[in-house]
């Protein structure tokens, strides 16, 4: 494999090609369910299909590749130093929201495919192994917990944990997972042992419009968001809208959109620089023109770059949620349903990779992550860094996003670089 | 009106304090946050982690008022006043005094002359003062503070090194925060190397 004459990094960054990530990328779209953009779900037979064209992409390439029981497929490059077993590891994922679009995650585990191809063909010798993996069932959308596959490499899942985890359609994700050949009841089996690891960068679409509206191709984060999620319900009188007077209703709606609200009011406020509070989902009963709503659930999601912060905001927003619904009168049930803390993510890693974006002229910018991703989990094994590239509009979760290949070859090759100092770090 | 709480059984990392949903929903466990705070404060450390700067840390606040909260705790309800010497001083007294209401001042206990030793704010015969620092590198500030002839009730350091050994066994005032090696096993392997 290292049989040919070594030309250093830069002749392996000679050989990243937007051709190839847009048809790898491609490649992976066509593997959908009908319907608008791309829909391959957390742990259906889809994703899995998606990880083959991984696995035998890296297996031409000459790579060794495993599966684990949680569904991470990993490719293997030994390193030449003697003894050097902590690897240097890059990836994403390659699954999908419902009606997604076709570069969150995949555009991450492209650049590992592109990164892998370019290193192999130009011979260039490094001294660590590199691996190459593609996490299964990064998104929340299907089970309600994000990042599965990463979640077992890091050794927090276990078969006892993801026991409750199920989807709209009460398969529980232990069933979706054995369906599909995986081992549920060997999921801790997946995790991954520090001392195998060097370092992890992962390289992810923004997913937000900071990169394109400061035209700046690169951005590094440098802490990945936490958050905490409730499920408020709001029950109240559902009666007729013409014969019950205003001031005898019980309207669990109104109290809902006085609750709805105080999270943009407070995630506003001049102590809030770094925290998101989003209600997403609200759902009224009856839902009838005539009838007061009688019951409101909605989810509130607080995400922060400040873990206290976070959580003392959630814990304020509920003790006033109660305040409200005792001056309207209706019934409130809380449940908590996810608490993540942020990753603040190594300065180590975050200056190795902008020196290199530095050394070659590539303006970035250190930003924060909003979203989760799979680099949150594994910066519990090992420092881990990411690369953002730009998404067009900041859109993602939608069919319309998009990334120009030229940007995420740029941002592929800023990967190698860095993975390159890595190895020699 | 009925007001609940619950917690769902699954899709929360073991970080939630148990029982702690009526009065307090989202409080962590304390060992918890603790490690994840070390964490936190081994990944903001700059490459010359050896050199134990604090500039990576004291300038981002979601780590600052962390360090701020846990240091506070320790202060007891008798102190008077705050002083605060050493790595990133002026930052961490600032931080704590916002922690706990208590006024503070900066000592320099490497000064040359008398005049030199406050930096900034100022220091009272018979006041009860905590001392704060990053770390624990002033054998003899317990000496020059008792020539001001304050009382010092408490200093607590952030970080010890292992040559602290001796000083944090002699006196039963002080105490460190962490470890050095709890901070170093906490940035992860590779953490030193670069
Ligand atoms: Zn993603």
């Amino acid at each position: 494999m290292t049989s040919k004459p070594s030309i250093g990094v830069e002749g392996a960054v000679a050989l990243i090609d937007a051709n190839r990530l847009e048809q790898f990328i491609e490649r992976i779209a066509e593997i959908t369910e009908a319907g608008p953009g791309v829909t391959r779900l957390a742990y259906s037979p889809l994703e899995r299909r998606a990880h083959d064209v991984f696995r035998n992409r890296m297996c031409e390439l000459g790579l060794t590749v495993t599966v684990d029981a949680a569904g991470n497929s990993i490719a293997e490059l030994p390193g030449v130093a003697e003894g050097s077993s902590d690897a240097v590891g890059t990836g994403s994922h390659l699954d999908s929201v419902p009606s997604g679009g076709r570069f969150d995650g995949i555009a991450g585990v492209a650049a590992a495919v592109e990164v892998a191809r370019s290193v192999v063909e130009s011979g260039l010798p490094h001294r660590r192994p590199w691996r190459f993996v593609a996490f299964a069932a990064e998104e929340g959308a299907r089970f309600g917990q994000a990042c599965n596959g990463s979640r077992a490499a890091s050794g927090v899942a276990t078969s006892a944990g993801i026991a409750g985890l199920y989807d709209n359609g009460g398969i529980t994700m232990a069933e979706a997972m054995a369906s599909v050949g995986l081992r549920p009841d060997r999921i801790d089996t997946a995790a991954w042992a520090s001392e195998d690891w060097h370092g992890f960068i992962e390289l992810h679409v923004e997913q937000g419009n900071v990169l394109e509206t400061s035209r700046t191709p690169i951005g590094i984060v440098d802490v990945i968001s936490g958050s905490s999620r409730v499920m408020v319900e709001l029950v109240g009188t559902a009666s007729h809208t013409g014969a019950t007077p205003m001031h005898l209703r019980r309207d669990a709606l109104v109290a809902a959109a006085e609750c709805v609200l105080l999270c943009e009011q407070i995630a506003q406020n001049s102590q809030h620089r770094g925290t998101r509070i989003t209600v997403g989902k609200l759902d009224v009963e009856p839902s009838s023109i005539t009838t007061i709503p009688g019951r409101v659930i909605f989810s509130v999601d607080v995400r922060d770059i400040d873990g206290d912060r976070q959580r003392t905001t959630a814990r304020d927003l509920l003790s006033r949620f109660q305040v409200i619904a005792k001056e309207r009168d209706v019934d409130i049930d809380i449940q908590i349903i996810g608490d993540t803390s942020p990753a603040i993510l190594p300065t180590r890693l975050v200056d190795l990779i902008a020196a290199q974006a530095r050394a070659h002229g590539v303006p970035y910018r250190i930003m924060p992550s909003g979203a989760s991703h799979d680099t949150q989990q594994i910066s519990k094994v090992t420092s881990a860094g990411m690369i953002f590239v730009p998404s067009q509009g900041g859109l993602s979760h939608v069919p319309d996003e998009w990334t120009s290949y030229q940007e995420l070859a740029l941002g592929t090759q800023v990967l190698l670089r860095a993975l390159y100092a890595l190895d020699l770090a | 009106m009925n007001a609940v709480v619950r917690r769902s059984a699954t899709a929360i990392d073991a970080a939630l304090s148990p029982g702690a949903l009526a009065s307090g929903a989202f409080v962590q466990n304390p060992e918890f946050w603790k490690q994840e705070l070390a964490n936190d404060i081994a990944a903001a450390l700059p490459l010359q982690a050896a050199a134990h700067r604090s500039d990576g840390w004291v300038t981002r606040p979601a780590i600052l008022r962390r360090v701020a909260t846990l240091m506070g705790a320790s202060i007891p309800a008798t102190a008077d006043r705050i002083i605060a010497f050493g790595d990133a001083a002026q930052i961490l007294g600032t931080a704590v005094a916002l922690e706990t209401g208590i006024p503070f001042c900066v000592a320099n206990p490497r000064a040359a002359t008398e005049a030199e030793f406050l930096q900034t704010g100022t220091l009272h015969a018979g006041e009860r003062v905590a001392v704060v620092s990053v770390h624990l590198d002033a054998p003899d500030l317990l000496e020059s503070l008792a020539g001001h002839d304050v009382v010092v009730v408490v200093w607590r350091a952030l970080i010890s090194r292992p040559a602290d050994a001796t000083m944090l066994a002699a006196d039963s005032r002080i105490a460190a925060e962490f470890s050095d090696a709890g901070m170093v096993a906490a940035a992860h392997e590779g953490g030193d190397a670069a």
